[in-house]
């Protein structure tokens, strides 16, 4: 047999292992989260959104917070597939760009439902686009909401037929060897009639090639649109020129700590280290303190902003007591102090401290949000409109339904799904024997 | 490039292959395609195959999105229904510039994987070189090379020939071919 009948064999015949007990334990508890999104969700359309914390000053609180930091995740993932595909990185992309790939799908599909349900009545949802009605009455464009509509949906379409072009070589292989015949019928339908000819190969290069082109400026632009709805708006600590780059330079943080937590899981659970290497954790593990540097020059440049312009109220924001300061102290432990630990190559290289620091990673993204979000919004230029929040349990029930079904997509995709891009991995097998 | 009805001759990789795609090539049939469990860039120049032109696509994609988006945004809210808000002029470009690099990167995006598509010729779920016995190697590790029986130098008794003098692995004919 030769080495590339034994590469294709050995990595498509660990992804076609049956479900084992870790995995059928994160079925179920993935599974049960789902069910309370789905309860919770139905309860907000069906009594308003008056159930969550929500109020006055705090109109966008943990909605926009959870759409923040879900559509951040995604970045790393079209960074690893797109901008390192761009860049030659191949040798350690290649076998985790499909995993982070599908994260960045999995990881819109949960941002998308926040802003659905902010609407408070999510079944007007359309209105975002223009379509022709007989009220005549159009999107306003020079409004933040629609800029994000045409961002978030424009990402989300792009990212699947990225990923889904990639696929398709992966696709045929399982199509024509082993499986059950419907699995077959099933992967033959989702080819469309893939044979490897040199042709289509040919414009299948170009198509990928277009397609990270393209997926590279875009992924940029979004979260840049994303801290446009910010920017535009003047609550103190939002309406800076910063928050682009800021923003930016933060989700592919967060997404890179998302990359790794599900990196170190799949490969021992699929026995797949020997694909995913360590050289490869430690990569994103180097990025991981690229961008944490980034998110730290914005904290520094926003209070020094704050300092310098004189402007009471972000002065207020930024240098005085704040009952919720406490979030603010923690995401600088979460963000700024244990990524350092990653200057170390043996940190780097130990999976359950790279583990524990991408979780503290995540959890002080999502903090910087609410810093962002909640704290700006409580302590506006009006001090008599000064107010306080608490988020409900349907609030927290709703974030916590999210990860379960994001959990609950990932481990479908990994059961069912080529999650390691063979037909690249050969590509690269013969490039560097 | 799929074919109706040919010839395809299997080989053991690569190297072989190349071997086998010039012996055809020597004996003056142009009509032949390779099949590879990946992309190479030697077999596109054994076949002496033209490059891809579809990044034409995602240019003139893109470039229609950029324009229509920001054409649709000056008709609706500078045209149809124009309104003043805090002062900004209706038609402001400077609004209208997110939308429009969206769209640009939307339509782009969509028209490149239309064109693979047609370009590819997929969504044909079934060629008769798929009857060939063993064929399906070609998504695992085999490499392939198929004559097309309406080439006008199509000569059996000569691929044949070509066949043992690279080395094939297997010979056979596929589509009823003559």
């Amino acid at each position: 047999m030769t080495a590339l009948a034994e590469l294709h064999d050995d990595v498509f015949g660990r992804m076609r292992t049956r479900a084992s007990t870790f995995w059928r334990l994160g079925f179920t508890i993935c599974g049960l989260l789902t069910a309370l999104l789905a309860c919770t969700v139905a309860l907000t359309i069906g009594s308003g959104i008056g159930r969550w914390g929500n109020n006055i000053p705090a109109a966008w609180a943990f909605a926009i917070i959870n759409f923040v930091f879900w559509i951040g995740i995604g970045h790393a993932g079209t960074f690893i597939s797109a901008i390192l595909y761009l860049l030659e990185q191949g040798s350690w992309r290649n076998s985790i760009s499909r995993l982070t790939e599908t994260m960045t799908i999995f990881a819109v599909i949960q941002a998308a439902l926040f802003p659905m349900l902010h609407l408070g009545r999510p079944w007007f949802a359309y209105w975002l686009f223009p379509y022709p009605d007989i009220m005549g009455v159009w999107p306003q464009v020079k409004s933040a909401l629609p800029w994000d509509a045409a961002a978030v949906s424009t990402y989300f379409t792009v990212s699947v037929v990225f990923w889904y072009v990639g696929m398709i070589p992966d696709l045929a292989s399982l199509r024509d060897h082993g499986g059950p015949i419907w699995k077959r019928k099933l992967f033959g339908l989702m080819a469309m009639g893939w044979r490897g000819d040199a042709e289509s190969w040919r414009h299948w290069k170009v198509a990928y090639l277009m397609l990270a082109s393209i997926a590279t400026p875009l992924v940029i632009s979004v979260h840049s649109v994303v801290s446009s709805d910010f920017a535009i708006g003047l609550t103190p600590g939002w309406h800076s020129t910063l928050q682009p780059p800021y923003f930016v330079g933060g989700a592919i943080f967060s997404g890179f700590a998302m990359v790794i937590v599900l990196a170190i899981p799949t490969r021992h659970a699929f026995r797949i280290e020997h694909v995913i290497k360590d050289r490869h954790l430690d990569n994103c593990a180097k990025l991981m303190l690229i961008t944490g540097w980034v998110v730290a020059y914005g904290y520094l440049t926003e209070h020094f902003g704050a300092y310098y312009s004189g402007d009471p109220a972000d002065r207020s924001l930024m240098f005085h007591f704040h009952p919720a300061s406490i979030t603010f102290w923690l995401m600088l432990f979460c963000n700024v102090a244990a990524p350092q630990l990653l200057w170390w190559r043996r940190a780097r290289r130990t999976e359950w401290i790279l583990f524990a620091v991408s979780l503290l990673v995540l959890l002080g993204m999502w903090l910087e949000r609410f810093v962002i979000i909640v704290q700006g919004l409580l302590r506006d230029q009006l001090p008599s409109a000064w107010s306080s929040y608490t988020p409900t349990w349907v609030d927290l029930s709703i974030l916590a339904g999210t990860f379960g079904f994001f959990g609950l997509l990932f481990l479908l995709f990994l059961r069912f799904m080529p999650f390691v891009p063979v037909s690249e991995l050969k590509e690269e097998a013969v490039v560097e024997p | 490039m799929n074919f109706r009805r040919g010839v395809a001759l299997e080989y053991e990789d690569k190297t072989a292959l190349l071997v086998g795609i010039r012996a055809l090539r020597f004996r003056g049939l142009t009509r032949i395609e390779a099949y590879s469990p990946y992309p190479d860039r030697e077999i596109d120049e054994a076949l002496g195959a033209r490059r891809s032109r579809l990044a034409l696509a995602a240019g003139i994609g893109g470039l229609c999105g950029a324009v229509g988006g920001y054409f649709l945004e000056w008709f609706l809210v500078a045209y149809l229904y124009p309104i003043h808000l805090g002062q900004r002029p209706p038609h402001m470009p400077l609004a209208f510039v997110i939308i429009t690099i969206e769209m640009g990167f939307l339509f782009g995006a969509l028209a490149v994987f239309a064109a693979f598509l047609v370009a590819s010729r997929l969504v044909k779920l079934w060629n008769p070189i798929d009857e060939v016995p063993g064929f399906e190697s070609a998504t695992r590790a085999g490499f392939w090379v198929a004559a097309s029986a309406d080439d006008p130098r199509f000569d059996r008794a000569a691929i044949d020939d070509a066949a043992r003098g690279s080395g094939a692995l297997r010979v056979a004919g596929f589509g009823g071919e003559p």
